[in-house]
Formats: C-alpha cells, sequence, structure tokens
C-alpha cells in the first residue's frame, strides 16, 4: 500500500508565524490545524500542502501558553483557532473572527483537555513515538520538563534540521521582525 | 445607505439538510456579511477513542456522516494500517475503490436533488433521487446497508463481491448513466436554472486557494486539486482525471459534480476490469504505535484523518478534519454581496455536510 | 377515521444525527416510496404540521431548539424519533455532550428502530403515530386532556428525569 511521505517539524511558539508565513509565501494551501493531548504536552499540528505534497509544522505547548494566531496569514484558521479553545482551552492571540468561546457550546467546559494523571501513561517505555516516516527533532526550552519529554529524548531518531540550528542560533529574531514590518507596510499600502 | 438588520437563518430551515446557524447582515435585500454560528450537532465522538478499542471504532467513525460513511471508514483503516504497516490484500484496496465510488455517486445525485429543492423545483429533486435508489439498491445487494454499509475494517474488507456480479453491476451502471446524463442536462442547459445559478456566488481562484477550500469548490474555481492523484489505495493502478472548471460560480460548481458522476462510473468499469483475485483480509493484531496524517477524496472534497496511538488498543488521539470545515471561510466570502434570495443556493453549493464538520 | 389522519403534514429536524436517518426520511418522499401520494408533506412551518419526525440524539445546543419547534407545534400533535440515535443515543450515548435521546427532552410517541432506520419502517412508524394522533384529536372534540408523559428537564445538569405518567390538561 502506498505511503504518503509525511514529514513533521518541531517549531517554537515564538517562530510559528515566521514558519507560517514562509510556507504562504511558497504558494501552501492550508489542510488544517489540530491539538493533540499526550500527557502535559499539547501538541499543535498545522498541516499544510505544497504542490501536492503534505507538510506539517508542530508546536509543543503546555497548555496555559499563548499562542500566536495565524489568521493574518490564512484566515481559513480561525475556524479551526476558536474550535481548540473552546475544546482544549488552549488560548490564541488575534483571531480575526474571535467567538469567545460561544463557538460550540459543550455540556462540560473544555471537555477534550483531560487531567494528565487520569489520562493512561503514554509515552513511557512502549517503544518509539514517531512512524518510520517521521524526522522530529528534540524540542527546545519551550517545553516544560516533563516526563514525555524526556521520553522524546531519548527516542529521539533522525537527523537534526536546520531549523533547530536557527532557533538555538537565535539569529532568525530580527527576521521575523522585518517579516512583521513588511506584512504591516503591505497593509498599510 | 439603507437600514441594516439581521436575519437569523436555519438551524430548522426546509432547505436545509442539517443544522447550520447563520446570522445574515442584511441592508435591504442584499447580504453585507454573514456570521456562523456552529455546534449543533457536536457529539464530541473523538472522546470515544478511550472508550472503543482501535478495531470497533470503525462502526463509530462510519456515523460521523450518514452520506460519506464509507470514505470516513476506509480513510481511518487506511490511517490505522499506515501506522502499523499492514499490507492490505489489492483485492480488498479494489472493493474499497468500488464502495468509494459508489458512494461518491450516492452522494452527488443527492447534492443535486437538495440543490434542485433550494431554488423551487422539485420534480428534479424527486426525478435525482429516483436514479439515487438505483445506486442505493447496488450499494445494499453488495454490502448489506443502504446508508451506512459496515464493509470496511482494519486490514480489509467483511465482505466479497464476485466478479461476475461486478460485471453485471458495470452493465447495469450503463442505463444508470444515459438517465444521469438526461438529469444533468437540465441543470446545465435550462434557462431558469442557469439564471439562478451563473454568476451566484462567485469565488476566486486565489480566494478558493489562499482560504483553504476543498473539493468541487476548490476545483470550480480552476483549481487543479484531487487527492485520488497521489494514489492511495487502488487509485495508483486506476486511471484518472480531476473534473476542473473556471468560472467560481455555483453553476461551475455544479459541472464538476455532474461531471464527477461520468468520472465515477469510469474508474467502477476500471475496477471490475482490472480487480485480481486475492484475499479480501488480513488478521490484524497488536496495537498503533506511532501517527499519520491519512488523507482521502470525499465527495466534498479533501478529509484528513490524524490518528495517533502509543501501542496499546485504544488510540491517543483520532481528529477529522473535514471539507465542510475547510468551505465555510470561502462560504462567508461567497455570501458577501449576494441577494438574500440566493443565500440557500450559495449554502447549498458547497455541498454542506454539517454532521462531518462538527463530529 | 377522521379528517386529520387523511393527509397529516410533517416537520422533520435534525437533533445531532449523523444524518444518516435524515436522508432516509427524505427519500421516503421521494418517488420509489412515495408517501406524498398518502398527500403527507413535508413542510418547514412547525404550526402547519402534525407529525414531528425527528432524529439524532440531541445535544446540547439543540435542547431547546428541538422544545422550541415542539412547543409551536399546535395541537393535535404526535412525535415519532428515527433512529436509534434518537431512541437512547445509539452509538454516541457515552459522549459528554449528548442527552442521550429525544424522551429526555420532549415526550414521544413512536419509537422507530435501525441505523440508519429504512424508509419502509419510518412508514410504518408514521401510520403507528397516524393512529396515536386520531385518539388525540377525539380526546380534544370531545374535551377531554390529552394523556402524555410529563418530562421535566434539568436545565443545569443536562439530563432530564421523565415523571410517570400524568395528565396534561389543555
Amino acid at each position: 500500500m502506498m505511503k504518503e511521505t509525511q514529514q513533521t517539524r518541531v517549531v517554537l511558539a515564538a517562530d510559528l508565524l515566521y514558519e507560517v508565513k514562509r510556507l504562504s509565501d511558497r504558494g501552501a494551501r492550508m489542510i488544517q490545524l489540530g491539538c493533540t493531548q499526550d500527557g502535559e504536552v499539547f501538541e499543535l499540528n498545522y498541516s499544510f500542502d505544497i504542490d501536492g505534497g503534505f507538510e506539517n509544522i508542530r508546536v509543543c505547548t503546555n497548555g496555559n501558553e499563548v499562542i500566536p494566531s495565524v489568521s493574518n496569514i490564512y484566515l481559513c484558521s480561525f475556524i479551526y483557532e476558536n474550535e481548540i479553545h473552546d475544546l482544549y482551552g488552549i488560548t490564541f492571540e488575534g483571531i480575526a473572527v474571535d467567538y469567545k468561546g460561544t463557538l460550540i457550546k459543550t455540556a462540560k467546559l473544555h471537555p477534550f483537555r483531560m487531567d494528565p494523571t487520569e489520562m493512561k501513561k503514554t509515552v513511557k517505555g512502549k517503544g518509539k513515538l514517531q512512524a518510520k516516516t517521521l524526522k522530529e527533532e528534540v524540542p527546545s526550552e519551550s517545553v516544560p520538563e516533563q516526563t514525555a519529554d524526556q521520553e522524546i529524548q531519548t527516542d529521539a531518531t533522525g537527523e537534526v534540521f536546520k531549523a533547530v540550528e536557527s532557533i538555538e542560533g537565535r539569529g532568525n529574531i530580527e527576521t521575523v521582525e522585518k517579516e512583521e514590518d513588511r506584512e504591516d507596510k503591505k497593509e498599510a499600502e | 445607505m439603507g437600514k441594516r438588520i439581521v436575519v437569523p437563518f436555519g438551524p430548522q430551515h426546509p432547505v436545509l439538510p442539517e443544522p447550520i446557524h447563520l446570522d445574515l447582515v442584511l441592508e435591504d435585500e442584499r447580504v453585507i456579511e454573514a456570521i456562523p454560528s456552529i455546534g449543533y450537532i457536536h457529539r464530541g465522538l473523538e472522546s470515544l477513542v478511550t472508550k472503543r478499542d482501535y478495531k470497533n471504532y470503525v462502526f463509530v467513525a462510519e456515523r460521523i456522516c450518514g452520506i460519506c460513511s464509507f470514505i470516513h471508514s476506509s480513510g481511518y483503516c487506511q490511517g490505522i494500517e499506515a501506522v502499523m504497516e499492514i499490507d492490505v490484500p489489492l483485492r480488498a484496496q479494489y472493493l474499497r475503490v468500488f464502495w468509494s465510488e459508489l458512494s461518491r455517486m450516492h452522494s452527488h445525485l443527492l447534492w443535486l436533488g437538495c440543490y434542485a429543492d433550494s431554488f423551487g423545483f422539485e420534480n428534479l429533486f424527486m426525478n435525482a433521487w429516483r436514479i439515487r435508489e438505483s445506486v442505493l439498491d447496488i450499494m445494499e445487494e453488495t454490502s448489506g446497508g443502504r446508508v451506512i454499509q459496515g464493509s470496511c475494517k482494519v486490514g480489509g474488507v467483511r465482505r466479497d463481491v464476485s466478479n461476475t456480479r461486478l460485471r453485471e453491476i458495470v452493465r447495469s451502471l450503463e442505463t444508470i448513466e444515459t438517465q444521469i446524463t438526461e438529469l444533468t442536462e437540465v441543470f446545465l442547459n435550462d434557462s431558469t436554472v442557469m439564471h439562478r445559478t451563473k454568476g451566484v456566488g462567485v469565488l476566486s481562484e486565489s480566494d478558493a486557494w489562499k482560504l483553504g477550500a476543498a473539493g468541487p469548490t476548490l476545483r470550480g474555481s480552476g483549481i487543479k486539486s484531487d487527492i485520488r492523484t497521489t494514489g492511495y489505495g487502488a487509485y495508483e493502478f486506476l486511471k484518472m482525471k480531476p473534473v476542473v472548471h473556471h468560472g467560481g460560480d455555483c453553476y461551475a460548481r455544479c459541472m464538476v459534480r455532474a461531471d464527477e458522476l461520468h468520472s465515477s462510473i469510469d474508474l467502477i468499469r476500471q475496477v471490475s476490469d482490472q480487480i485480481p483475485d486475492t484475499e479480501i483480509e488480513v488478521k490484524v493484531t497488536g496495537g498503533p504505535n506511532g501517527e499519520y496524517f491519512s488523507r482521502v477524496e470525499q465527495p466534498r472534497g479533501e478529509a484528513v484523518h490524524y490518528v495517533k496511538g502509543d501501542g496499546s488498543k485504544n488510540l491517543v488521539r483520532h481528529r477529522v478534519r473535514t471539507p465542510t470545515c475547510a468551505n465555510i471561510p470561502p462560504l462567508l466570502t461567497m455570501l458577501a454581496g449576494c441577494d438574500l434570495s440566493d443565500v440557500p443556493v450559495i449554502v447549498l453549493s458547497i455541498d454542506p455536510c454539517i454532521s462531518c464538520t462538527e463530529r | 377515521m377522521s379528517y386529520i389522519t387523511k393527509s397529516p403534514w410533517i416537520i422533520h429536524y435534525d437533533a445531532s444525527s449523523c444524518n444518516g436517518c435524515d436522508i432516509e426520511v427524505l427519500a421516503s418522499l421521494t418517488p420509489l416510496y412515495d408517501v406524498e401520494r398518502f398527500g403527507i408533506i413535508n413542510t418547514g412551518n412547525p404550526k402547519h404540521a402534525d407529525i414531528f419526525l425527528i432524529t439524532g440524539s440531541v445535544n446540547e445546543q439543540n435542547k431547546e431548539i428541538v422544545q422550541n419547534i415542539y412547543a409551536q407545534m399546535p395541537e393535535p400533535k404526535v412525535v415519532v424519533a428515527i433512529g436509534i440515535c434518537a431512541s437512547s443515543g445509539g452509538v454516541f450515548r457515552e459522549c459528554y455532550n449528548v442527552m442521550g435521546g429525544v424522551d429526555k427532552v420532549i415526550p414521544v410517541d413512536v419509537y422507530v428502530l435501525g441505523c440508519a432506520a429504512r424508509p419502509e419502517s419510518i412508514i410504518d412508524g408514521v401510520v403507528k403515530g397516524l393512529a396515536v394522533l386520531e385518539e388525540r384529536q377525539t380526546a380534544l372534540k370531545e374535551g377531554r386532556s390529552i394523556e402524555r408523559k410529563v418530562v421535566e428537564v434539568n436545565r443545569s445538569a443536562g439530563k432530564a428525569e421523565s415523571a410517570n405518567e400524568s395528565e396534561v390538561s389543555l
């Protein structure tokens, strides 16, 4: 059976806007934005379609961080961000159309956000967490020191992407600002 | 400047098969903007992964939506099989394509009927559904269910269809094809229908791409994007060309779906010619450990099933992103600036399947 | 048979269903099963309807809509719950957002089971509902009160407790 090669890169929340803008400039189409809770880590998966291929950006958060919204770049993400806010309780900053928690009214508030101690011990010692075609690298300081983090570190295989070097080098903070300035200038024009 | 009023549309409305609520801000008879309100069908079925093991969960995945039910279950099974690296036998893959294409046909015929109903042409609605009944008869005799088939499982399919029966089905599809051609003639060439649909609800090519539209909404605006061309399942052995039309209005989307009906019949013909004689299932043991984004082409567009497992019998996460969810932002763009009487036509032209969106 | 059973008008609403039973309801109107030959019309206006065909395991947001439609229908009226989801919650019974069946929100007279319920069963259910409708029409004419189970919906908890059979006088 043919299996599509799917690449996943882990990025920091601070670099998310830069990465998404870069993909948008390359002409990518946003496929989806989903959230998974793995113990105490919430993984946000941003999936894109470039020339028929599939690329995935992952942001790991502890659930209380405020994530910047990408709806200024991809307007369609507002519906996913509102849904994730209603189901998981993760706050996004600057959503273009913000329902403020009233998109989906459920009987239980933030129903998908589970108490990590109640969740089954998912990651410990159960083998590799990646499928063979995924290339994951070690997530950096934004992920808090949790057991999930340690497991990912011990099990991580595969190459280290250039993205990690640039995150660690902090060389592109200026680039991020420049990108945002350019965006603002375009809007002003 | 006229006075602005807000008219609520839905959740209970004769033209809507499913509840969705739109607050239409009107100035005289023109819609300025539309604010959607969803959540009426949210059952939270993704939380059932903790309560059912991954093999039984396929029954829940089937019931995400009654219209596109088979393709949801095959998308889910495909995701699990990719994670567990299971080799599904070829015959099972061909049979999955067979049922998927029948599903697509019945969904498009259903849509043609509801679409005709939205601009008041009830006779066309009845005719489209009469043809649909013949397709449902084929589904029922091969799988046992008209609406929810229950024939897909992790590792293959549950039921077999003999080669002679497949050939007889292809012969009966020829009659259905003539009836479909007669029906789509009316949709595409009748002057009243053209008056109601041409130039209505225009979505430009760049908007369709940027707003992440999917399926006929995307292909009706001139963008060639069909997930079946990536070759999942048995599609890598079948010849198929995505149907693309330019125009971006309701008429173009109708043309895309009418042509897809013919393309589905052609695919079923190819399946019957090429289907090999192998097993229809393999035994599956253990639990899925890993993650995968399984992409399939629903009648409404691209659906993504994300499965993540940790090796045990219960999955950690199953997330479905359905095409109607992706088509809601383009819908809001299309509604801005249209007349109030065009609202049902435009809402139905994206083929809303709200039970898929909200799961 | 009184005139009311000759041509009852139905109103159909999808209360958090997967849509399978809804398309079977619509399929009953179409030429193969054709209930329109009995004079049954699918109306969109609850004030014109006699029979309420409801599908789906009702969810939190839909509770008030269902009660609203039910309250707008004039007496005599009959509620037919179609599909296993409308009867007991079906495969979604354990979901957090699901009430677990229509009878937790409004009183139901006929249950049609199936997943998805076949058009033949739906027509059978509607015919059984006609008998109840006629009984209620006679009761109205004779000035008797209509017997119906009273359903109390506890709004804060979101779960309904149905009381014993009691009379609802008009």
